[in-house]
Parts: C-alpha cells; sequence; structure tokens
C-alpha cells in the first residue's frame, strides 16, 4: 500500500483524523490515572476493587514477563557459543550440493538446543524452494549516524566492524554527518576516513545538508540522505540491493564479534529476507561501570525488555541500532525524514507498505551503545529523562499507524488490531502503571470515609496487595540476578561493599521507574496530545578518559 | 517453538486471571463460598479488627482461642454474634460480644489492657493536698497546704520538684489560673482581706511576678491567650480590661458590651451583649470579622459571663457561669445548667462535657443528613450517669477512652466503641475502676508515656502509675 508515513501536508478529514489520534494516548493516559484518582475518593470501594484486580493483573504480567526474560537470557546465552560461520558455510553448502551437513555440536544442553533450533531454520529455508544467496553474494552497508559526538565515540564501533569474521571487503561504511556539525567534528569524521577506508570496501564520510524541504532535524533525514548516497555508490559496483544488509547504528553502537556474521546466517535463513529487518538485543556496556546506579538500572531494563520482545518475534518492532534489508528500505522510500522515532517507525512502515507482509527476526546477539552519561549525577539525570522521553516519543507512531490501518484493505484485520492494541497498550502501561501501583494502589485506605473504613474490603485491599507485592518480588530478584549476569566485568576492581550497593541500586526501582520511566512517557504523550511536537535532541555522549 | 511456548503460557494465565480474580474480589469484599448452603453457598462474611495495647493478646471466639495474637483481624466470621475475650498475662481480661454483620468491619481499636495489678510508684515523701495538672505544658502545679508558700511545680519529664518563689508566701491560695498550653500560671490568693495576684513561668527556675497592683480588684474572669501570655485579659461586668504584663500597663475597659470571650492563636472572639460575634487579630483590631450578627444569640443569652471555645470551624460552644452550655449549632441549648468542664478531642473531633453527676460526649462535627432528611443537631449523648462528684475527664489514646475523676475514684471508660452498634457498648460494660486519689486534687495524664499522676489517698504523695505502653510516634 502506498501511504505517506507522515503528519504533516495532511488537509481536511485525514489532518483531522491524525490530530484525533494524536490526542489518543495522552488522553487515555491522563484518563486512567485522573479517573482513578477521581474514584478513590467518590467511590472509594469500587477503586478499592480496581486496584486488586489491577494488581493481579500486573502480577500475572510480570511472571509472564519474567519467564520469558529467563528464556530471552537463556537464549542469548545458548546463542554465545554458537558458529555462526559455520552455520553459513552448511547454508552454502547445502545450497549446492542440496545436502545439508550441519556443524558439529558440544555436549551444552543450551548448545545442542540452540544447534537445533538452527538446524530446523536451515531445513525450513532450504525447503523453502527459494535460491539461498551466497555469503559471498551478501555485502553490509554500515551507516553510522554522527551530529555532534567526536570520533572517540565512533571510532570504536568501526574498530569493533573489523573485528567481525566477515571479510572487510564486503563491509561497507556511511559516517552519516550533519553539515551543521561543529568543523572539527567534520574534520574527524574525515580523519576516520582517511585512517580507516582502505580496511573496508568502502568508508566515506556524507555531509547531511541542512533545512531540505520537508526534512525535519532528525536522524531519519541524516541517514536517509546516506542511504541515498550509499544506494547510487552499490549501483555504481554493480551490487544488486537486494544482497544489501543494511544496518543502521547509532553513534555509539560497538557490535558484538558474531554480529555480521548472525545476521548473514539469518538473512540467508529469513524466507522473506527482503521483507524483513533484524533484530539484536541492545545492551549499554559501553560506559555502564561509569554512570550512576539508576542509569544502570534504566538501561538494564531496556535490555531485558527487548530480551522478552525478541521471544515474541510475531509482535517485535525495531528499536535503537538495528538491519534490515536494503532492498525493503529502498522500496519503501527509506527512512522518515521527519519524524524521530525513526527506528520504530521504520518497521511500521515497511508493515504498512508491505500490506502486512512484513516482520523482524530476532537475533541473539548483542550490540552496545552508551548509557547517557554526563559530568555529574544531576545531568546524567537530566540526560536519562530526555532520552527516556525521546524513547517514548515513538508513541507518534499510533495514529500514522492507525490511519494507514483504517485505509488499507490487505492487512489482515486480527493483524491490525494485534498491533494496535500492544502499540496503544504499551505506551499506556508505560505511562500508567508506576503511578498506579506507587501512589493510586494505595489511596483508597488513606481517603476512605467512614462508610469505607468499616468494610471487610477496607482491611483486605492492603493484605492482597501486600502478598501481590511479595510475588511480584520474585520478578524482581530474577532481574537482580540477571543483571549480575549480562553486565560486564567492570574494568576496575571493586570493593566487596561497592559491589554489594549494585544489587541495592534495584531496590530505587519505585522511585526512577516514576520519574526516569513513567514521567517522561507521560511528558512525551501529553506533548503529542497538545499538538507540542518535539524537536530531536542529540544525547550527550561523554566518555572518561582511561585511567 | 517460543511462539507456541508463548501462546499456551499467555492463554494460560488468561484463564487463570479470569477465574482468579471475580474470586479475589468476592473474597476481598468477605464473600466465601459455603457449598453446604445449597440455597445461596455465596455468603458475605464480616471482620474483627483487634488491636490492643500492650499488643500481643491471645484472643478467644466462642472460647475457641485463634491462632494469632493482636492486632491481628478475624475474617471469614460469619454474620451473627460471638462471644470475644482478650487476655494477656498480667492484665485484666476484656470481654464483650460482639455482632458481626456482613462484609462489615467490627473496629477493636485501640483495646487498651489494663494491668491487673496497677503498681503506684510515690514520687518524693512530701505530702501534698491539691495537685492542678497544667495541660500540655509538662507541668504539674502542687500544694502542700493552704498558703502560697506550701506550693511548687513538678516538671514531668526531668522528675525535678521546683519551689515558687511567692513573695506573700502567708497569703491564702485561692484559686490556680491556666491556659492549655500556656507556659504562664496565675496564682490568686488573699492575704488580709485583699485579693493577690501572682504570674509564674514554668520553667526550671521559675520566675515569678507580683500582678495584684494592675489586676482590678472586681475582676470576675481573667483569662489570655497560651501564646501570648504577656497579655491577660480580666472580665468585670461586660468590660474587659487588658493588662500588659511586660510594660506592666493596665488597660482599663479596653473592651465593652462583653459577653463572652475567647483568646487564643493571635485572636480574639468576643461575644458582644448585643448578640454580635466577631473575631479579631490581637496585633490589629482595626477591623473585625463578624462570624454572626443575626442576633439568634440574644434568645438564649443570659446576664453572665461566657467563656467561648471554638472547637473546628463549623462548632462553638459557650460555657456560661452558672453552667449552662451552649452551642454555635442547633439546637443551641445543650445543657441549661450544671455543666463544669469540657475538654475537646481534636482527632475524633468530639468533646466530653460533664456535670456533677454525669458526663457527656458531643460530636463536633455531626455528620450530614442524607439528601432530603432532617439534619440531625449537636446533642449530648450521656455515657457515664453514675458519677458523684465528676471533677476532670482527660482523654485517652487519641479519643478511644476517657480518664473520669469521680470525686477521689478515678475510671476509665470506653468510648470508641460507643457509635458502632454491632460492637455492644454499654456503660457498665465499658467502665473499668483504676484507684482512688487524695479527695479534692487532680490528676495528670501522660499520653505518650501512658503515665497517670496523682496524689495518694492517705498519705498525699505524688505518684506515678503506668496504665498503657508507651504511645508510638506517629500513632
Amino acid at each position: 500500500m502506498n501511504f505517506r508515513y507522515s503528519r504533516t501536508g495532511l488537509a481536511g478529514s485525514e489532518k483531522r483524523l491524525q490530530r484525533g489520534l494524536e490526542i489518543l494516548p495522552g488522553l487515555l493516559s491522563w484518563s486512567v490515572l485522573t479517573g482513578l484518582l477521581a474514584l478513590t475518593f467518590i467511590r472509594p470501594l469500587w477503586a478499592a476493587l480496581l486496584v486488586i484486580a489491577f494488581l493481579l493483573y500486573w502480577l500475572l504480567r510480570m511472571l509472564y514477563l519474567t519467564l520469558f526474560l529467563i528464556i530471552g537470557y537463556t537464549a542469548l546465552t545458548a546463542e554465545q557459543r554458537t558458529d555462526w560461520p559455520a552455520w553459513i558455510r552448511t547454508l552454502e553448502a547445502a545450497g549446492t550440493s542440496g545436502r545439508l551437513e550441519p556443524p558439529p555440536v558440544g555436549e551444552a544442553l543450551l548448545e545442542r538446543l540452540a544447534w537445533k533450533t538452527h538446524l530446523q531454520e536451515s531445513k525450513k529455508a532450504l525447503g523453502s524452494g527459494g535460491p539461498i544467496p551466497s555469503p559471498d553474494e551478501i555485502h553490509h552497508l554500515v551507516i553510522f549516524p554522527i551530529a555532534r559526538e567526536e570520533k572517540a565515540v565512533y571510532e570504536q564501533g568501526i574498530e569493533s566492524l573489523l573485528r567481525q569474521g566477515t571479510p572487510l571487503d564486503r563491509i561497507t561504511v556511511f559516517l552519516a554527518v550533519e553539515a551543521l556539525a561543529p568543523e572539527p567534528i567534520q574534520k574527524q569524521a574525515l580523519e576516520v576516513c582517511r585512517k580507516y577506508r582502505n580496511r573496508f570496501r568502502e568508508l566515506r564520510a556524507v555531509f547531511h545538508p541542512a533545512g531540505l524541504p520537508g526534512e525535519a532535524r532528525v536522524k531519519g533525514a541524516n541517514v536517509t540522505h546516506a542511504a541515498k548516497e550509499a544506494a547510487a555508490f552499490l549501483q555504481e559496483h554493480g551490487i544488486p540491493f537486494d544482497r544489501v544488509i543494511v544496518s543502521c547504528f547509532d553513534a555509539d553502537t560497538v557490535v558484538s564479534p558474531a554480529y555480521l556474521a548472525c545476521l548473514t546466517y539469518h538473512f540467508m535463513t529469513c524466507p522473506r529476507r527482503n521483507q524483513a529487518s533484524f533484530q539484536p538485543i541492545p545492551v549499554y556496556h559501553n560506559n555502564i561501570w561509569e554512570v550512576p546506579g539508576f542509569a544502570r538500572v534504566l538501561d538494564v531494563g531496556a535490555s531485558f525488555f527487548q530480551l522478552v520482545e525478541a521471544t515474541n518475534p510475531e509482535k517485535l518492532v525495531t528499536f535503537s541500532s538495528h538491519s534490515m534489508s536494503f532492498q525493503a528500505l529502498v522500496e519503501m522510500d527509506y527512512w522518515p525524514v521527519d519524524m524521530i522515532s525513526d527506528d520504530s517507525a521504520i518497521f511500521w512502515k515497511a508493515l504498512i507498505h508491505y500490506d502486512g507482509d512484513y516482520r523482524v527476526v530476532p537475533m541473539y546477539v548483542t550490540v552496545s551503545m552508551d548509557v547517557a552519561a554526563s559530568e555529574d549525577w544531576r545531568r546524567t539525570a537530566i540526560n536519562v529523562y530526555k532520552q527516556k522521553r525521546r524513547w517514548a516519543w515513538g508513541v507518534e507512531n499510533f495514529p500514522l499507524v492507525a490511519r494507514a490501518f483504517l485505509r488499507n484493505r490487505a492487512i489482515p484485520r486480527r493483524l491490525k488490531i494485534k498491533h494496535l492494541f500492544k502499540l496503544l497498550e504499551g505506551h499506556l502501561a508505560w505511562a500508567t502503571w508506576p503511578f498506579i501501583l506507587t501512589f493510586i494502589g494505595w489511596l483508597p485506605a488513606i481517603t476512605a470515609g467512614r462508610d469505607f473504613s468499616d468494610t471487610v474490603l477496607y482491611y483486605s485491599t492492603p493484605r492482597i496487595s501486600l502478598v501481590i507485592y511479595q510475588l511480584a518480588s520474585l520478578s524482581l530478584a530474577t532481574s537482580v540476578v540477571l543483571s549480575i549476569l549480562l553486565l560486564p566485568r567492570p574494568k576496575l576492581r571493586f570493593s566487596v561493599a561497592r559491589r554489594a550497593l549494585h544489587l541495592i541500586e534495584w531496590l530505587s526501582v519505585p522511585l526512577i521507574s516514576i520519574l526516569l520511566s513513567a514521567l517522561p512517557a507521560l511528558d512525551a504523550q501529553t506533548r503529542l496530545m497538545l499538538g507540542r511536537y518535539m524537536e530531536f535532541w542529540v544525547t550527550e555522549k561523554k566518555r572518561r578518559r582511561e585511567r | 517453538m517460543i511462539i507456541r511456548l508463548r501462546r499456551i503460557v499467555f492463554w494460560f494465565l488468561v484463564a487463570v486471571y479470569l477465574i482468579a480474580c471475580p474470586w479475589l474480589l468476592l473474597y476481598a469484599r468477605g464473600i466465601i463460598l459455603q457449598p453446604a448452603r445449597t440455597m445461596d453457598p455465596l455468603v458475605e462474611t464480616g471482620l474483627i479488627h483487634v488491636a490492643t495495647q500492650p499488643a500481643g493478646a491471645r484472643l478467644f471466639l466462642e472460647n475457641r482461642r485463634f491462632a494469632q495474637k493482636t492486632p491481628t483481624a478475624i475474617r471469614e466470621l460469619l454474620p451473627g454474634p460471638y462471644r470475644l475475650s482478650i487476655r494477656l498475662n498480667g492484665h485484666r481480661p476484656w470481654e464483650r460480644t460482639i455482632q458481626v454483620q456482613p462484609s462489615k468491619t467490627g473496629m477493636l481499636d485501640p483495646i487498651l489492657l489494663l494491668p491487673r495489678r496497677i503498681r503506684i510508684q510515690p514520687i518524693g515523701t512530701t505530702a501534698w493536698t491539691r495537685l492542678f495538672p497544667l495541660e500540655k505544658t509538662g507541668f504539674l502545679f502542687l500544694a502542700s497546704g493552704k498558703t502560697a508558700q506550701q506550693c511548687a511545680l513538678y516538671e514531668v519529664d526531668r522528675n525535678r520538684l521546683y519551689p515558687v518563689p511567692v513573695p506573700w508566701p502567708k497569703a491564702r491560695l485561692k484559686t490556680v489560673h491556666h491556659e492549655p498550653g500556656s507556659r504562664r500560671l496565675l496564682l490568686e490568693g488573699e492575704a488580709g482581706g485583699a485579693r493577690k495576684w501572682l504570674a509564674v513561668s514554668l520553667s526550671e527556675k521559675p520566675a515569678a511576678r507580683d500582678l495584684t497592683p494592675l489586676i482590678p480588684e472586681g475582676t470576675e474572669e481573667i483569662l489570655w491567650d497560651p501564646s501570648a501570655p504577656e497579655q491577660l485579659f480580666a472580665v468585670e461586668g461586660t468590660a474587659v480590661h487588658r493588662i500588659d504584663t511586660e510594660q506592666g500597663a493596665l488597660f482599663p475597659r479596653w473592651l465593652e458590651g462583653v459577653r463572652g470571650l475567647a483568646a487564643r492563636e493571635g485572636q480574639l472572639t468576643v461575644l458582644k451583649t448585643s448578640g454580635r460575634l466577631e473575631w479579631e487579630p490581637l496585633a490589629d483590631r482595626t477591623d473585625p470579622t463578624v462570624l454572626d450578627d443575626s442576633g439568634e444569640a440574644l434568645d438564649w443569652l443570659e446576664e453572665t459571663f461566657y467563656r467561648i471555645h471554638r472547637m473546628t470551624e463549623t462548632t462553638t460552644l459557650f460555657l456560661g457561669g452558672r453552667g449552662q452550655l451552649l452551642s454555635s449549632r442547633l439546637p443551641h441549648l445543650l445543657e441549661e445548667n450544671g455543666v463544669r468542664g469540657l475538654r475537646p478531642e481534636g482527632r475524633t473531633k468530639q468533646a466530653a462535657v460533664w456535670t456533677g453527676k454525669r458526663l457527656a460526649l458531643l460530636d463536633l462535627e455531626p455528620e450530614p443528613a442524607a439528601a432530603g432528611g432532617f439534619e440531625k443537631g449537636a446533642t449530648l449523648d450521656w455515657v457515664y450517669s453514675r458519677g458523684r462528684e465528676i471533677r476532670q475527664a482527660v482523654w485517652v489514646r487519641r479519643g478511644a477512652y476517657l480518664l473520669i475523676l469521680d470525686r477521689d475514684t478515678v475510671r476509665l471508660l470506653e468510648t470508641a466503641t460507643r457509635k458502632d452498634p454491632a460492637l455492644n457498648w454499654s456503660e457498665t460494660g465499658a467502665l473499668e475502676e483504676i484507684l482512688e486519689v487524695r479527695p479534692g486534687s487532680g490528676i495528670h495524664w501522660d499520653e505518650r508515656r501512658g503515665i497517670l499522676y496523682g496524689l495518694e489517698r492517705k498519705s498525699g504523695r505524688l505518684f506515678r502509675a503506668a496504665l498503657a505502653p508507651p504511645r508510638k510516634e506517629g500513632l
């Protein structure tokens, strides 16, 4: 379906519909919060019953997410031992000989489970009938957007590409530099190009002019400009787009050594590879030990969220650094150039463009980025708040997706309902649940008048709530354990006391979930509701000097 | 495989929620399933919440011991009467028949368990004749004889006695005047037929100041704002004289045409002879706020002075010289005569009012009427009617109990449960005899520590007796 994925340039009823749908998420969130608050005063009995029903729902949801967090983490651990190049060779050989001879497998249970999964995937790919591209045909285009970042930030990412098992002559790197970037930044980009150009097939800096018509000051405009330049480059060198996988990273993205091999494997086995995106697990390990505890907890939580999402590929949406078919990118006219949330918007754009026949393939391999840090904890808190608000601005996709779904008859209704519900419910929960759990849940007991305070319900509610919170603490305990396993070893040895403090950081979850998660989400939704569209704010990324 | 697992788990949890949620909500409301009742297996149960002081008491319901100790809630009780006993070693047992109602909670919080033997701990050896509690100051005024030199101040927290420097030691001590919370008290004495007035500061070294030259001879009542004790107001007829003790100045007839007066928190509340009720800041009297100018007060205003007690935002009480008690709310006349004292309780918004023989409770903010219904006016609920000479009443545990000094006997009256008919409150059942004190003396209750102070009946020694555990902060 041809649908202009943008809120600008609309008129008449379409504009009104767009505006109405923009108001909806914020209106719902505020209605839930104020409605519950009012109910605690007007009808404390109903409020108490609603709170109990909500708490039970929340508990079951927490247990559900925890189970799949464990599964996701297990999968991530299992895949760390996967020999991706071996599987690539296996597929290549099977493509030629028609016989699948899988690589050897170790004794460990997880390794065997992963091996079995890949065996099934390979069999399915071979059985699909379509040709599997040879790894020699597959090219990687990597784009690093640069707005104000110094070379120390993105040079690590480039170095990480050098450590991939993939032949470097099949990797092309474009530095998408904003023309408005300060001159030293532009010079540094050119220096980096000179330093690493000969290592890759191509490494060049592309300067994105400011003020192009129809563009906002967003990352999507920058990387789109670079992608168009890359398209010209690929055409010039006779590289077909359907054999190119584009990876759009952040300036601070550092990929794990197995990233490109894992990506190649999944591209080869994906049944409709040119209608697919490939989503790794984002972690924030670049500077995780240099930041205050609250920032660390939040970003580990973000990684956990993606780990859980990865176990549900049917509803997976791209987030942050990810990869996709370059052909698909070109066919749908690249990333939106007037939206902040280009990382998720590209998925929705693709889903609509291909009438629902688009998928995101989870990859259990990590890409590491920076935690939004600054010189002191106050500025770090502000940076984190602004970053989370930018993430929550992904709610801007809802009205666009809803409008597109209303027009598109080809996408199955079930798929539309599934995606729309998840999109809306996800943002609603993000903005409201911490407030309900921390404040509103306790209000009926405090605001109760005499007619409520002498009921059985008045005494039962705190007791039931306590039991539910105690059960939910299992989920918190699991998160603490997994966070210890997931976090990289600190470069410096920490004392026992300091390490114990890291565990205690998780006790601050109720507070930081309000201040640095729910509040920015509510902020973003309210801005959208009021038509105060957000300007792009470049996340401050600083690296401490090595001690 | 993961997708399939996800679907299974998802639908399983949906089923769990759909089944568990209604049951949880019913359970929360106290509704349980009794399959034996084929007609209506869902039964609305009730709950009894019991919290004792001290905690850790054993509960017996219909003579069967309940597993948990107090504070606790006994749940899933079928509606009906239950005999509840509370027992704690070394304390008097407590028993009551409670009527459990569907989906309702019987609140027994707090239940004060008195020690079986109340241990009296004497303080010093002096035989005192009078104890006058100085409310909200932490001090007691003690007198060991009839003359002014035979008096002292006792500081409760430090357990110390301070002599009062009296300039006229032979003067006969007549009355002790004190405003609750004031760091000053006023002694009224008589020497050679003339009245004497002494202001005494409440401190480690009490300072005394002879105010006799300043206070007019015809003074009938004297009062002051506890927050501004340097300003005294002496009532003489319908005139009020102001005495500035710091400047040593008398402002005669500072107010005229006054029927009633109160001074509190920097404000004067004045009831005029015209029936007009107004208040004004002490510091700036130029623009008084008129509270009522309807003249309605004239219907019941007598030619006597009324002490005004501003209880809440909506209720003001007027206590006249004959003991007539009036309220700003309808019906205005609460008691025609004989009221000797009243004691408000802020948290539960009620006041204890007593005559010589009876004690009543007054709701200071009665519940509004249902839509279209008649509003229930303020009425005295007589809860203690066997008095001989009620001289003092003190609230205990934030309105849950009253300590009543009836002639020489101290009694404890449970008041918290009286409003709930299910808790079967009765005067007999709610009353406990505590101990006897010296006739004519007062008592002091230290709410924070749960200690009663009084004078031993025979020896007159000051004593302390622990009746309740110390109150936890914030409760």
